[in-house]
C-alpha cells in the first residue's frame, strides 16, 4: 500500500492519494466544508485506508482556497478543486472515478460528479440552501454577533464571501446519470428529492461522529464498512496503477510550503518559509487546538504561516500523534489529549528545526497553548499561548482528559479566600506541584513559574472564557508577579476561533508578537 | 392550556425524541427541565429547531438563536409563539 501527499493543478489543491499496486475504481474523498472537514479528517482517512485494503485508490484533498490549498476566492474553487482531485486519479491510471460526499461534501461531489461518474451522499442535506440555512442558525447560536466581518460572514470555521455563499445555496442534489449511485443516510434521515434513482441505506454512527468536536468524535467503523463494500461492488478489472503527479512544494507570492515528516513518529508536517529566505530566519511552531490537524479552525494556522511568511518568518505546522496525517488510523484509536505522546512531538519538531532558543517562537491555540507552554529541548525566545484552559504540569493518560470546559469553583467564604490569597502569594513552587498534580483542575502558578524561567518573553490571549478560567486558577494574580508574562484579552466568547473576526484580531496580535520579539519591522495588518 | 400549544409541544417532544439526542426519555421530561443538563448540545439543538420547523410550517427569527431559547420545552413552545407572530 502506498501513499503520496502534495500539490495539483494551479491554483494547486493539496492532495493526500492512497494507491494500491493495482486498480480501475478511484474514489474522490470530497472534503467537508468548514469545521466538518476538520472533524471528520480522521474517519475519512479510515475510508480511505478501507479502499486500498479493497484494492481501491482514493484521494482526498483541501480545494484552492481551504486548508493547505494555495489561497482562492472564486466561489466555484470547491467543486472544480473535487474535479481536479479526479484527474489526479485518472493521471494514475484509474478508469472509472466515484465521488464521496459527506454532509456537506455531499453538496459538492454531487456539483462535481459528470454523467458516468459513480457517486455516493452520507448524510447529505436536502439541498444548498437547507445545509446554509442549518450552518447559519449553527453559527449564530455559537458565534453569536461576531459571526458578521465585513462583507465576510463566518460559519462554523468556514468565512463565505456572498459569492460564495450564493454558489453553494443554489446547489440542488442531482444524480449524474449512467453510473451507480449510493444515498447513505442517517436512520430516519429523510432521502432528498431528485435522487430517487440511487441505492438507498441506513448508516449509523454519522451523528457521533460529526455532529461533536475532534475530541469526542467517535469513528464510524460501521457505516465506513458500508460505504467501502459498496464501491467495491462497482469496482472492475484492475490495472497497474502510477504514482501521481503531485508536486512537492507549493510556491507563493511569499512563501513556499513543504511536506516535512519529523522524527520517529514520523509527524507529518508543513513548513512554510519566506520565499526570500536568509538563512537566519526565525520560526513559528504552530499547535492547532484540541484535536484538529495541522490547518486549525478556519484554516487560522494556514493564514498565520502565510503571513508570518511575508513578514520573514518561517513556521511549521504539524499533525502530532492522533491527528490528521501522522500515525496510523483505526477505529478505536484513543484520544492523545494533553498527554506525555504530544509534549514528546513538540520536542521532535523543535529538535527537528534544528534553530537556536533566540531564533524560536512556539505557539497555540488551547491544548496546543498547553504543549507550547511546556519545557521543550530549546528554550523560546517567544511563546506565545491562544485562549489556553489547561495549566497542568503533568501530562494526562491518553482517554483521560476529559472534552468540556469546566469553570473552577470560586470561593466565597471569607477566611477561606484570605488562605487562598496567602497560599497564592506565599507557597513555596514544590508545595503548588504538588497540589498542581492532585488537583483536578490544575492552579495556575506552578505552570506559569516554569515558563516565565525558560521563555523570554510570553503572551497569553484570552477569550472571556478562558480569561475567567484562568482568574479563578488563580493565573492573573501569579502572573503579575512574575517577568516577561503578558496577558491580552480579547472582548469575545468565540474560544475555538470560528468567527473571521476573532481569527483576525488573534492573527494580528500573534504576528505583531513575533515582529517585536525577533526585532522586525511591524507587520502591516 | 390550548389545543395551539399543546399541538407545539407535541411537535418539540417528537423533535426532541427524534433528534436531540438527550441522555433520557423525553417522556420523563417536565416541561420545564433544563434540556442542556440532559445532554442537549448545539448541533442538537439545530437540527431541533430545523424539525420543529419543517413539522409547524414556521421559520424561528435569527434573533431566537440562542441558547435561552432552547434551554426547556416551555422556552421552545414560547420561541414558536414568537416566531409565528413575526410570520
Amino acid at each position: 500500500m502506498s501513499s503520496f501527499h502534495g500539490w495539483f493543478g494551479d491554483p494547486g489543491i493539496w492532495a493526500a492519494v492512497q494507491l494500491p499496486e493495482a486498480g480501475s475504481l478511484g474514489v474522490v474523498i470530497c472534503t467537508p466544508l468548514g469545521q466538518e472537514g476538520v472533524v471528520a479528517y480522521r474517519g475519512l482517512r479510515l475510508l480511505a485506508d478501507e479502499l486500498q485494503r479493497r484494492g481501491i485508490a482514493s484521494v482526498r484533498y483541501d480545494p484552492p482556497g481551504r486548508g493547505d490549498a494555495a489561497p482562492s476566492t472564486d466561489p466555484q474553487a470547491p467543486i472544480q478543486g473535487a474535479r481536479l482531485a479526479a484527474e489526479v486519479l485518472r493521471g494514475s491510471g484509474c478508469t472509472h472515478i466515484a465521488y464521496v460526499g459527506l454532509s456537506s461534501a455531499a453538496l459538492i461531489a454531487s456539483a462535481a460528479a459528470a454523467p458516468g461518474e459513480i457517486l455516493v451522499l452520507w448524510s447529505p442535506p436536502a439541498s444548498g440552501r437547507v445545509w446554509l440555512r442549518r450552518s447559519r442558525s449553527l453559527a449564530t447560536i455559537m458565534i453569536g454577533p461576531d459571526r458578521q466581518f465585513g462583507q465576510v460572514e463566518s460559519l462554523i470555521g468556514l468565512d463565505l464571501d456572498p459569492a460564495q455563499a450564493a454558489v453553494l445555496e443554489a446547489i440542488k442534489l442531482a444524480l449524474p446519470g449512467g453510473a451507480p449511485a449510493l444515498i447513505a443516510r442517517r436512520p430516519g434521515e429523510p432521502v432528498p428529492s431528485g435522487l430517487s434513482g440511487a441505492t438507498k441505506t441506513e448508516v449509523e454512527g454519522t451523528a457521533e461522529f460529526l455532529d461533536t468536536s475532534s475530541v469526542s468524535s467517535v469513528m464510524p467503523s460501521a457505516a465506513i464498512t458500508t460505504i467501502a463494500d459498496w464501491l467495491l461492488a462497482q469496482a472492475s478489472e484492475p490495472t497497474p496503477l502510477q504514482p501521481p503527479a503531485l508536486r512537492p512544494e507549493l510556491t507563493l507570492d511569499h512563501s513556499v510550503e513543504r511536506i516535512r515528516w519529523i522524527g520517529p513518529n514520523q509527524l507529518f508536517a508543513i513548513e512554510c518559509t519566506p520565499r526570500e529566505n536568509s538563512g537566519t530566519t526565525p520560526v513559528v511552531v504552530l499547535h492547532a487546538g484540541a484535536s484538529e490537524h495541522r490547518v486549525g479552525a478556519g484554516d487560522y494556522q494556514v493564514e498565520l504561516a502565510r503571513l508570518l511568511a511575508a513578514d520573514g518568518v518561517g513556521s511549521i505546522r504539524a499533525d502530532r500523534r492522533g491527528a490528521g496525517e501522522t500515525g496510523s488510523v483505526g477505529p478505536t484509536e484513543p484520544t492523545m489529549f494533553y498527554t506525555q505522546a504530544w509534549l514528546e512531538d513538540q520536542d521532535a519538531i523543535v529538535a527537528d528545526l534544528e534553530v537556536s532558543g533566540d531564533q524560536l517562537a512556539l505557539t497555540g491555540l488551547c491544548a496546543g497553548a498547553w504543549m507550547a507552554g511546556h519545557r521543550t529541548t530549546t528554550n523560546p525566545r517567544l511563546v506565545v499561548g491562544i485562549h489556553p484552559l489547561e495549566f497542568s504540569v503533568e501530562p494526562f493518560a491518553p482517554n483521560e482528559f476529559v472534552d468540556e470546559v469546566v469553570m473552577p469553583r470560586e470561593l466565597t467564604n471569607p477566611f477561606m479566600l484570605a488562605l487562598q490569597r496567602l497560599y497564592r502569594r506565599w507557597a513555596p513552587v514544590w508545595v503548588r506541584r504538588l497540589r498542581a498534580r492532585a488537583a483536578a483542575k490544575a492552579d495556575a502558578g506552578p505552570y506559569l513559574v516554569d515558563l516565565a524561567k525558560r521563555a523570554d518573553r510570553t503572551v497569553l490571549i484570552f477569550s472571556e472564557i478562558d480569561q475567567e478560567v484562568f482568574r479563578r486558577l488563580g493565573g492573573t494574580d501569579a502572573a503579575a508577579r512574575l517577568p516577561g508574562i503578558e496577558l491580552v484579552n480579547v472582548a469575545t466568547l468565540d474560544h475555538p476561533l470560528f468567527a473571521r473576526q476573532t481569527r483576525h484580531r488573534v492573527i494580528a496580535e500573534v504576528r505583531s508578537q513575533v515582529a517585536d520579539a525577533f526585532g522586525l519591522p511591524k507587520p502591516t495588518q | 392550556m390550548s389545543e395551539h400549544t399543546y399541538g407545539d409541544r407535541l411537535a418539540i417532544r417528537e423533535a426532541l425524541q427524534q433528534f436531540g439526542r438527550l441522555n433520557r426519555p423525553v417522556a420523563e421530561l417536565a416541561d420545564e427541565t433544563d434540556l442542556f443538563s440532559v445532554g442537549f448540545t448545539s448541533h442538537a439543538t439545530v437540527n431541533v429547531m430545523l424539525a420543529i420547523e419543517d413539522a409547524l410550517g414556521i421559520e424561528f427569527p435569527d434573533e431566537l438563536l440562542n441558547r435561552s431559547t432552547f434551554v426547556s420545552i416551555e422556552a421552545l413552545a414560547s420561541a414558536i409563539e414568537i416566531s409565528r407572530g413575526q410570520a
